[in-house]
């Protein structure tokens, strides 16, 4: 019955791609428009047929077309160039089984955008993209291979090119990116026009045995979101980035902090739990620690857009 | 002066030792018969307190030696007890720590005074008197409480040895209950030991039987004795300690062990077994046990239990769970909250069968659906005769 009903989320939007972005996906060689995927079972190679063999058996409500992306900033621009050229040929290959598959009649595409850190190759691939309209949307595909360093790409190396290649898209379609990105590069991301972003911003804190509780102010003016966020150091020259936005809750300060994670938060883990619980929990390897660090991060993640959403509706009526 | 407990015995099986009763504890109401999960450092292993909740789960257990060491007695306090700190309001049972040391640190070394041991992080020397111990209780404040006592391995064939820990965990029994402080919130349990020899069963319960408490607890047991000693050791425990107050058989988690024990007229039960399990992939299941790591359930689009109320069956395949098995750590909760909704939902159809006075019926199909084929253990038949359910 589909990925949904399998995972136990049916009443929620599935959106499926082949990599996942907390990862260091080091990719074994492609062939002729074979793409290398790493699995739990050691690399394979897949083509756009049996790639849409799987979509058509996980039903998803979208997904990314298949393509090379195994691009990052040391990437050579002949590889850049090639992983352009056979992404395309693979989107078109995908949409066209696409349109002739009878159970994807309700899911919808999106198109992965390559060309690394190159201007030049990401308007090409975009340019390229967009002539369809039969689209879902747009993935900002090919910034890295290695999910845990997204966090130490600065916003200023990808802001330029993503903006760039905003200019040649729609405006009425989704604009997807993945990854780790700083918040203060999401709020850049979301003023460029980005919609969609993954969760593993808060899955890296809770893996470092921390809780996301930077206290924010959200602005609207000139037409973008400003962030004031406090309690957070705002040197830039600050390289221990574990102080600005987050706590690491395995710090002996918390042995007897019987507050909670956050005072304002409602999640579960701050309704119920102390700072000086999970430390124990964490300190004594116990799951549940870090089951609690993901409930609360989640939360909050969840609370920060759902406050920009807001700004940005209210501001737009 | 309030009570630390108060126990009412609801229904008697008319044929059987079996009983239901209600168990008033400051923090919580616990039917018995109960299964008591165990959440050794302050936390069932990553369950959450709301899906405990959920399942029914009524009084849970901490160990003393763990929860001592960290996070330690002086914070504990702060806290103002376990319940607090880990924010569980139901029942909470702690044990007194002399069995984790002994089974745990092969150098532990009892004497009259306490069990020396050294500790595992930095080697240096400490002493856990009976005293001790009930300080470290009282600083975790469960509901329940149990005595220290003189471990001795259930398979020892010392049996001079044996007679000394019966007589030496009654003495400690009355420093422990001396050393008290608050025995209107908590209730002190004494474990009868005597290993596996009639008479020092029979002395050690009758040494007991002679101090003021509110409950028992039969020790010594589950430690790799042969089935057939075991549930003798039970039932003659279970016939000397007093109806009218709780008897808790320590150790014991298996369905079909639970069952005849419940048979003998015990009441309370813990053991680290449905969680452990969960952990190496294993799902409890009315016909046994299986394990969701094999390769036939890749394609196998059932729950794990059909008629279960949990939540991972009402959400989620065996094919599912095969999947994330022993890769994701959420698997560890979704399997541990399968394997405790089947505990509780046992020892509630165990409860209800005796409200109804089906209780022997209830065995009799109980172990059909465990054994299909009809080969039954011997031990199990032999347990039930004495209360005269038989087996076909
Ligand atoms: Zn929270
Ligand atoms: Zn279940």
């Amino acid at each position: 019955h589909g990925l949904n009903k399998f995972v136990g989320l049916e009443n929620y939007l599935s959106c499926c791609s082949t990599i996942d972005s907390v990862l260091n996906t080091p990719r074994g060689k492609n062939q002729k428009d074979k793409v290398s995927l790493k699995t739990k079972s050691g690399n394979i190679l897949i083509d756009y047929e049996k790639y849409m063999d799987i979509i058509e058996v996980f039903k998803p409500n979208m997904y990314v077309t298949l393509s090379i992306s195994d691009t990052d900033w040391d990437s050579s621009y002949s590889l850049i160039e090639k992983s352009v050229n056979i992404s395309n040929r693979l989107f078109m290959s995908c949409l066209e089984r696409h349109h002739k598959s009878e159970v994807l009649k309700g899911s919808g595409v999106i198109a992965p955008i390559q060309g690394g850190y190159n201007i030049q190759e990401r308007i090409r691939s975009a340019t390229f993209l967009s002539e369809y309209n039969d689209l879902l949307g747009f993935l900002f595909d090919g910034f890295f291979t290695d999910g845990t360093v997204v966090e130490d790409i600065p916003g200023n190396l990808i802001l330029p090119i993503v903006n760039k290649t905003m200019e040649c898209l729609p405006k009425d379609k989704m604009k997807i990116i993945f990854g780790a990105w700083t918040l203060d590069t999401i709020i850049d991301l979301i003023n460029s026009g980005m919609d969609i972003f993954d969760s593993s911003l808060p899955f890296f804190t809770t893996e470092r045995n921390s809780a996301l509780i930077f206290n924010y102010e959200l602005k609207y003016k000139n037409d973008i979101i400003i962030m004031d966020s406090h309690c957070c150091t705002t040197d830039q020259n600050n390289v221990d980035k574990s102080n600005s936005f987050e706590i690491c809750l395995m710090d002996t300060c918390y042995f007897e902090d019987f507050n909670p994670i956050n005072e304002s938060c409602s999640c579960l883990a701050c309704r119920k739990h102390t700072r000086a619980y999970i430390h124990h929990l964490l300190m004594s390897n116990e799951l549940l620690g870090s089951l609690l660090l993901t409930i609360h991060n989640l939360h909050y993640f969840h609370q920060f857009f759902k406050d920009i959403r807001e700004v940005l509706l209210k501001n737009n009526q | 002066m309030e009570k630390a407990m108060q126990f009412d015995v609801i229904a008697t099986c008319s044929t059987t030792k079996a009983r239901t009763s209600l168990m008033k504890l400051p923090h919580y109401t616990v039917e018995t018969p109960i299964f008591m999960p165990v959440g050794t450092k302050g936390s069932i292993k990553s369950v959450l307190l709301e899906q405990l909740e959920d399942i029914n789960c009524q009084i849970i257990l901490g160990n003393t030696y763990h929860l001592g060491l960290r996070p330690g007695v002086e914070l504990l306090k702060k806290a103002k007890g376990l319940h607090n700190f880990m924010g569980w309001n139901r029942a909470l049972l702690t044990d007194s720590g002399g069995f984790q040391m002994v089974s745990l640190l092969h150098m532990a070394e009892i004497n009259e005074q306490g069990v020396n041991f050294k500790s595992p992080y930095d080697g240096t020397k400490s002493l856990l008197t009976p005293e001790k111990s009930i300080q470290i209780q009282n600083a975790i404040g469960a509901d329940i409480i149990m005595q220290l006592d003189d471990v001795v391995p259930t398979t020892s064939k010392d049996d001079a040895r044996m007679e000394e820990a019966t007589y030496r965990t009654s003495r400690w029994l009355d420093r422990c209950l001396s050393a008290h402080e608050y025995p209107e919130k908590q209730n002190i349990f004494p474990i009868v030991q005597g290993g596996l020899i009639d008479n020092l069963r029979k002395l050690s319960g009758n040494l007991h039987l002679q101090r003021k408490v509110n409950g028992y607890a039969i020790g010594g047991l589950s430690g790799g004795e042969a089935k057939d000693d075991f549930w003798k050791m039970v039932s003659l425990s279970s016939q000397l300690l007093p109806c009218n107050k709780p008897k808790y058989v320590m150790g014991v988690g298996f369905a079909v062990d639970l069952v005849i024990c419940c048979a003998l007229g015990a009441d309370m039960f813990d053991c680290v077994f449905p969680t452990r399990t969960a952990r190496f992939g294993c799902a409890l299941t009315p016909h046994g046990q299986i394990n969701l790591k094999n390769n036939k359930y890749k394609m196998d689009f059932e729950p794990i239990e059909k008629n279960c109320i949990c939540s991972t069956c009402k959400t989620y395949t065996r094919a599912y769970l095969h999947q994330i098995v022993s890769t994701e750590s959420v698997s560890c909760n979704l399997l541990s909250v399968h394997n405790l909704t089947y505990q509780m939902q046992l020892m509630k159809s165990i409860r209800d069968s005796i409200k109804e006075n089906k209780f022997p019926k209830f065995v009799q199909k109980f172990m059909l659906n465990m054994y299909p084929n009809k080969n039954y253990p011997k031990w199990c038949i032999d347990a039930l005769k004495t209360v005269s359910i038989e087996l076909e």
